[in-house]
């Protein structure tokens, strides 16, 4: 040690002896690109010494040294350029793509870069020009698509729409399945991602497997992405960029109604003015009476035949309006970059709304050996959309039950208009969908601040330290109303019951600080051997405290609060808090720039587990061989890079906050004035809980041909995640309906592709083309011993529901099905209507055991064209939807018959005995009717009929750019102006027996939820599928 | 060497920083006390049972019995008990409901209570005695429902989450004998035991809790009138250990109030919303069967005025699982002011007419406690007590049918259906699982049809194991076929 410090000293001091008596001059000049364009942004640094700058926006340069030293040229993409400086004050040149090798360093777990030689594992970069070219409000829309291995899941399309992103499948029953957000290297919550400004977003790398996040211990068990926010660019002048969009929604995919039969409810085909069900005569166009006789005795009348698109026509189209600035720029020693926006949304249905701001401001500065970065975000957004009626639930299924002729849309002035009016609306059961939206409203605010504080020293050339220190502080409240309505009691027809004033009212915060210090050491150990170790600590808190009040009945709705009220005040509070230190260290190995080794190994120490088993530790190592760089002669024309790499990973989980707590509860309507209660948990949990382990193993090849015109990257993984910590189901005979414990092994495993290929390129045009494919092969290998599947995330019981079966994908979509004979023969009673099966039946995987992405570019001069579509098969889904309209009488199934009894489809009955069943073919059994009760009831009841293929293709993405000439705006201020075409999710193809909804439309990942994120059940409550289309403006000074 | 001297001080102050054990110690529960004693947790269970037995959600136990025996339907223009009209009975439908609420929140509560240990200071005989009388009606109730079940392995929590079935006759004699088990610690408990002052169904009335045991006692023993045990010494028991039966309705009400989740679960159901005029949804769908209301009206019954509400100066009844317009709920009667009125009522477990009726029944089988016509026309004077009706002995006196007038049932099994027919009448709402079994055990009434559109070519005698039970207890469940809900596969039905 101490000699080696000596020598450097003596380095440190000759080099200081040269620069006081070298001759020092000026030297400057031009540096253009392949094509002769000038190269803004090259770093160009005098070898040996600190002195360094960047070439201007014209590709000029200015930089002292002296004759004989030498000056590196470097950019990324470029082959570096070195030239000693003589005689000439003047250095120009153009630079050269470096077609042999990928320059850029990839950001990894905790900031760490890496070239992409080193990677041991699958990552994909999705860069700033791909993640805004669509203008998304909401970045992980943007993601979509643009890498394998990825599956986004946008759960609604509201104002404020809730997403999952997990990477390679469903390995948790009953913990978190989404991947790890990190911004700036900060964990963070995926609603950050969600509400992140996207033109501040620098890149997104995409870390797939648990190999390449271990050093993110327990969070990034499924995989990570990495979000590295912009920068400003050192010794870059001022830049200002506006960034505007406008875009409209409407409803792409509403539910295929049938417009054959009006109203009735009966299985006589009478007619029925006042009903919302569908089972009336059929429609003759003749005129019928709408809605009651009111008591003065008129009536409403219209046409009886269906109108177009009545149902579909009650949504409007949405305007979203986003307007952002960013400044940036910076000196030689510092840079900063500041950003605003603003975003503005109505949505597609009336009166729903959400705003967003962000700012952001982040600096850098070089203090010699101190490099010191900070950001400071903040994000506020408000939220207000319709509520669900106390009575009949979300408007939408109301709107659903609305016969074909009855002309909704002119019923959207209901306080005012006659035949709009509740009490004289036509149905006698529900309220009318303009009402409901009116007096129910769910309302929410939330913000963000976060601090984040870099410290990088560099205490010689081979030791270095950082340490990060990020404060997020997290707050949201609402307000969701119900306002009263009392109908006029001197009608004497049906209505439905009065509302009465109530709220729920609530708020929330969280504080979340996490501290990061990493030493590095990094030392070419000889020419052959390089080394780089890492030794890390983490310490990170998170503090939540959440407050809910209600009353069910105010008495007045000139305000709403809970001060309001009429009988009892109904709330609760809690408080959650965790603490976990980690202590790491990752050693990389380097022989001669092809073979790399890396090992980690981190010790995590958790508050959320019992103190015997709260430290654990876990590893991992991987290997990766540059063929190009071994064999030099495997390098040429075709083949330009080629590389190997394999990896192995282990990670530990924790349990969630309080997750171990067997707490008594207390019931439901406790305390009833001084009577109080308490029951025990229905959750037993296991006194000895242990941390879970995830265990991934991938191998892959990436390489490069022609140039780089096409690369290819392809892994394959297994990831295996035994001991879960799950709340399994128990016998409730147990005491406790479920209980907490390890167990339960789930194995995903699959292929992922991505291919980049270039087919053509011009001078002035190019075509670039990217796609990527992923397969997932998901098996439950064992539950807990003695039982055969176990229940996950929400359900509707009697209905649908999902499980984790033993032998079976996971998750898998569980529902009652047809009874069929062994041939497969649906099997009816002796009414000729088919039997449901008492028990459950599986019917398939909720998640897409195939994805593949497209992305396509077609760039002519300014002008570029972009397109991302993606397609996701081999899965189904359930949304109440269908049976809401089957119910009402209105699926295109339930008139396949023209309403008349018929002999079930492929269908037997049997002549033996129950024990001993002989099925016959059924020629001579018709069902009992082909209207009401049939479709509504016997036919319903077979949940089956409505779990259906979940495929689907999307176009995601169409955006059409151009870039004014630089020409143009030579004289001008401005720098750059583009202008675009956007839109998103103009399109979805789905296969026929999908008429409802968007597969992807889930119940069980509510926002800002650290649920399951599991898919396959969908509801009514979710309004139908939008798309949107707009215009998007940049200008850059 | 200073700069690494200064980076192991970096690392040591941060190792040092997160070592100590209470650093990690912030995972207690914020919000729910980790601890119970019985005064707390008896009330829970007593609770429970009333849900479940009356509101549970809507999936309780009186309205499916009450359906099932062919009383309750709903109205013609309200789809509310669609599924319990069909028959339709599936692994998962409302039977998970029963089941997993019946074991993991009732009983789970009372099996607290009655093993509870505490430090021991505190003598709890008469909390533990109430919770193993409630343990019995409860396990009663599943054994009627499911036949075999997990009994001497349930309560195992994580210990043993798939308890193993027992014999539903084995479970049947185990229960009762907990019965006298119960009486005995009542009679024998120290005087110093803890009076059960928390005690919201009987305020800590020990005596009546043994008169209640005594009449599930008798209750437990006429369900297997059927089979060809020999119970004599059992009946020679209950009506020879002088404890009688109960003489007041066995309630819950620990408080009820006029306030959202604080009404007596039956007005919560069926009445009006906290603090409102509002009917219920399940108010506007609720009607007597037609058969149920023409029983009423045929035989001129005092009962209906209080039983149902008048629409257009009559009482209307709505034939099971039939929905059209001419029995919409505006045309359609709803419940009474005999069984509805006010947020606060008490919730009802089990009626004096219930036990009277079950005495009436036990002295004419066996000549028990009584002559059967009085005590049969005392069950119905009970009803009218109960419903608020007066004309109780004229009703009976005047009746044209043998099934009201005793006089004109003649013969062994016409008084028998006399009596169930009556107590259908008397607790097809506030009773209706106990008439359910007795339609099970007798097939009485004998003039309920079966629904138009049944999925099922008779009246439901049992339940199935819930699917929680196929997943989480896969080896020990029971294989049921697809006629378990009607194959009276319970050893007192066979």
């Amino acid at each position: 040690m101490k000699t080696k410090f000596s020598g450097i000293l003596t380095l440190f001091l000759a080099f200081v002896v040269q620069l006081t008596f070298a001759q020092e001059k000026s030297i400057s000049g031009t540096i253009s690109d392949e094509n002769g364009l000038p190269l803004p942004g090259v770093n160009i640094v005098v070898k040996g010494t600190t002195s360094g700058t960047q070439s201007d926006f014209d590709g000029n340069y200015a930089i002292s040294a002296s004759t004989g030293d030498v000056i590196s040229y470097s950019f990324v993409g470029y082959k570096a350029v070195d030239k000693t400086v003589g005689a000439s004050n003047s250095i120009s040149f153009s630079m050269e793509v470096d077609v042999a090798a990928i320059d850029e360093v990839v950001i990894t777990a905790l900031g760490i870069k890496r070239k992409p030689a080193e990677l041991a594992y699958a990552t994909t970069v999705i860069k700033q020009e791909k993640i805004v070219q669509a203008a998304p409000v909401d970045v992980v829309t943007a993601l979509v698509g643009k890498s394998s291995g990825l599956n986004i899941n946008i759960s609604d399309n509201g104002v404020n729409p809730s997403s999952s992103v997990v990477l390679r499948g469903y390995g948790s029953i009953s913990g978190n399945n989404g991947a790890l957000i990190v911004i700036d290297g900060v964990p963070s919550a995926q609603t950050s991602l969600n509400a992140l400004n996207a033109n501040d977003i620098e890149s997104v790398n995409i870390l797939k497997g648990a190999s390449s996040v271990t050093l993110y211990g327990s969070a990034g068990a499924n995989g990570a992405l990495i979000i590295t926010t912009k920068r400003g660019t050192k010794g870059g002048k001022l830049s200002v960029s506006f960034d505007s969009a406008i875009s409209f929604e409407t409803v792409k995919f509403f539910p295929e109604v049938q417009t054959k039969y009006g109203s009735g409810s009966t299985n006589n085909f009478s007619y029925d003015p006042i009903e919302n069900e569908s089972w009336g005569p059929r429609y003759d166009g003749s005129q019928v009476r709408i809605g009651p006789v009111l008591n003065d005795g008129t009536f409403q009348t219209g046409r009886y035949a269906a109108i177009k698109d009545n149902k579909k026509d009650f949504f409007q189209t949405g305007i979203t309006t986003q307007n952002a600035i960013s400044i940036s720029g910076g000196d030689e020693k510092s840079s900063y970059f500041f950003s605003a926006q603003n975003i503005d949304r109505t949505g597609v249905t009336p009166n729903d709304e959400y705003k967003r701001n962000n700012f952001r401001f982040n600096a850098t500065r070089e203090a010699g050996k101190l490099k010191v970065l900070t950001s400071v975000s903040f994000f506020e957004d408000k939220t207000d959309v319709a509520g669900e009626t106390p009575d009949a639930g979300s408007f939408y299924r109301l709107l659903l039950n609305t016969p074909g002729h009855i002309p909704l849309t002119q019923y959207r002035n209901w306080r005012t208009d006659k035949w709009a009016n509740p009490n004289n609306y036509y149905n006698a059961y529900f309220q009318n969908p303009y009402q409901v939206i009116d007096l129910n409203r769910d309302t929410s605010k939330s913000n963000r601040l976060q601090g984040l504080v870099n410290l990088d020293y560099q205490f010689n050339d081979w030791i270095s330290a950082s340490y990060n220190l990020a404060g997020t502080y997290f707050n949201d409240s609402y307000k969701n109303t119900n306002e009263a309505y009392s109908y006029d009691p001197a009608v004497t027809y049906s209505r439905p019951s009065d509302q009465v004033n109530a709220v729920r009212d609530g708020m929330s915060n969280n504080f979340r600080l996490n501290s990061d210090l990493f030493i590095t050491f990094d030392r070419q150990l000889s020419e052959d051997f390089s080394a780089k170790l890492i030794l890390g600590n983490h310490v990170e808190q998170f503090k939540s405290k959440q407050i809910n009040i209600g009353a069910t009945n105010l008495y007045t709705n000139s305000i709403y609060n809970v001060g309001t009220r009429a009988g009892e005040l109904a709330g609760n509070e809690s408080t959650a808090e965790k603490r976990l230190y980690s202590y790491f260290a990752d050693l990389t190995l380097g022989f001669r720039d092809y073979l790399y080794l890396t090992g980690s190994y981190r010790q995590d120490i958790s508050s959320t587990l019992p103190s015997q088993n709260n430290s654990y530790g876990y590893y991992s190592g991987g290997l990766s061989f540059v063929a190009t760089e071994a064999f030099p002669e495997l390098k040429g024309d075709v083949l330009n890079y080629l590389k190997f790499n394999a990896s192995y990973a282990m990670v530990g989980n924790d349990a969630a906050i309080g997750q171990i707590n067997e707490a008594f509860q207390t019931p439901p309507g406790f305390p009833f004035g001084t009577t109080v209660g308490l029951r025990p948990s229905r959750v037993a949990v296991d006194p000895n809980l242990s941390p879970e382990f995830s265990t991934s193993k991938e191998a892959g090849v990436s390489a490069e041909f022609f140039d780089r015109r096409i690369t290819l990257g392809v892994n394959y993984f297994t990831v295996e995640t035994k001991d879960q910590i799950n709340t399994i189901g128990a016998s409730s005979a147990s005491g406790a309906t479920n209980y907490l414990t390890n167990v339960g092994v789930i194995e995903n495993s699959g292929l992922e592709v991505d291919l980049n290929l270039v087919p053509i390129k011009t001078e002035n045009f190019k075509w670039d083309l990217g796609l990527t494919l992923s397969t997932l092969n998901s098996e439950v290998i064992s539950l807990n011993e003695g039982a055969q599947r176990t229940g996950v995330g929400a359900s509707y019981p009697g209905t649908a529901a999902i499980f984790a079966e033993v032998g079976q994908p996971f998750p898998s979509i569980y529902a009652p099905g047809y009874q069929r004979d062994d041939q497969g023969r649906i099997i009816v009673g002796a009414n000729g209507n088919p039997l449901p099966t008492s028990e459950l039946i599986n019917l398939g995987n909720t998640v897409p055991d195939f994805i593949a992405g497209l992305s396509t570019t077609f760039s002519y001069k300014g002008l570029s064209l972009s397109a991302v579509g993606d397609y996701k098969t081999g899965h189904v889904f359930y949304n109440t939807v269908v049976e809401a309209l089957e119910f009402a009488g209105l699926t295109e199934n339930s008139v396949s018959t023209n309403r008349q009894a018929f002999i079930f489809p492929n269908s037997v009955y049997n002549t033996g005995t129950a024990a001993n069943p002989v099925y016959v073919e059924n020629t001579n059994r018709p069902t009992t009717d082909g209207t009401r009760n049939f479709w509504q009831t016997s036919y319903n009841e077979i949940k089956e009929n409505y779990v259906v293929d979940a495929s689907a293709i999307k176009i995601r993405e169409i955006a059409l750019d151009y870039t004014l000439p630089t020409k143009l705006l030579e004289n001008t201020a401005l720098e750059s102006v583009s202008l675009g075409l956007v839109a998103n999710n103009l399109f979805i193809f789905t296969p026929a027996d999908n008429k409802f909804t968007d597969p992807e439309f889930t119940i069980n990942s509510g926002r800002g939820a650290s649920g399951t994120q599991i898919t396959g059940i969908g509801s009514s409550g979710q309004a139908p599928a939008t798309g949107t289309y707009g215009f998007k403006v940049n200008v850059k000074f | 060497m200073k700069n690494i001297k200064n980076v192991a001080l970096l690392l040591v102050l941060t190792l040092s920083m997160s070592c100590s054990d209470a650093f990690l110690d912030v995972n207690d529960s914020s919000q729910n006390p980790t601890t119970s004693t019985p005064q707390l947790t008896i009330t829970a269970g007593q609770q429970y049972t009333a849900e479940l037995l009356i509101n549970n959600g809507g999936n309780n136990y009186n309205l499916l019995g009450g359906v099932y025996a062919g009383a309750i339907s709903d109205a013609g223009d309200r789809v509310w008990y669609q599924p319990e009209q069909q028959y339709l009975i599936t692994n998962d439908t409302y039977s998970t409901n029963i089941w997993d609420n019946t074991y993991s929140l009732a009983l789970s509560s009372y099996d607290y209570v009655e093993n509870f240990e505490g430090d021991g200071t505190v003598d709890y005989t008469n909390y533990k005695a109430i919770a193993k009388i409630m343990k019995t009606f409860h396990f009663a109730s599943l054994v009627d429902i499911y036949g075999d079940i997990p009994y001497t392995e349930a309560f195992g929590r994580g210990e043993n989450t798939r308890p193993k079935y027992d014999d539903d006759k084995f479970v049947y004699d185990a229960i009762y004998e907990q019965l006298n088990v119960a009486i005995d610690m009542i009679d024998n408990a120290s005087p110093d035991a803890l009076v059960a002052s928390e005690d919201v169904m009987m305020a800590g009335n020990m005596e009546a809790w043994k008169r209640f045991a005594n009449t599930l006692k008798l209750r437990m023993l006429l369900r297997q009138s059927e089979t060809s045990i020999d119970l004599t010494a059992k009946y020679a028991e209950v009506y020879g250990n002088g404890i009688g039966f109960i003489n007041e309705a066995v309630t819950v009400n620990p408080g009820y109030s006029d306030d959202a989740g604080k009404q007596s679960p039956f007005y919560a159901r069926y009445g009006f919303a906290p603090g409102t005029t509002n009917a219920t949804n399940d108010r506007i769908a609720i009607r007597g069967s037609e058969v149920y209301v023409d029983f009423l009206k045929d035989n001129n019954d005092p009962r209906r005025t209080r039983i149902l509400d008048e629409v257009n100066g009559d009482y209307v009844g709505v034939p099971q699982n039939t929905y059209e317009d001419q029995f919409a709920a505006n045309l359609t009667s709803t419940l009474g002011e005999g069984l509805i009125i006010d947020s606060t009522q008490d919730a009802i477990i089990m009626n004096v007419s219930e036990s009277l009726f079950l005495q009436a029944e036990a002295a004419q089988r066996f000549g028990l406690g009584g002559a059967p016509d009085a005590l049969y026309r005392s069950a119905i004077a009970a009803s009218f007590d109960e419903l608020g009706a007066t004309g109780a002995a004229a009703y009976e006196t005047n009746g044209i049918t043998p099934l009201v007038n005793w006089n004109l049932a003649v013969g062994a099994n016409r008084e028998i259906e006399a009596i169930i027919t009556q107590k259908w009448i008397a607790n097809a709402f506030t009773g209706g699982f106990e008439v359910w079994m007795d339609r099970v055990r007798t097939d009485f009434p004998s003039f309920v049809p079966l629904p138009p559109g049944a999925f099922l070519p008779t009246y439901p005698t049992n339940l199935l194991y819930p699917t929680s039970e196929y997943a989480n207890n896969t080896a020990n469940v029971p294989s049921q076929g697809a006629g378990g809900s009607t194959d009276k596969h319970t050893f007192w039905m066979q």
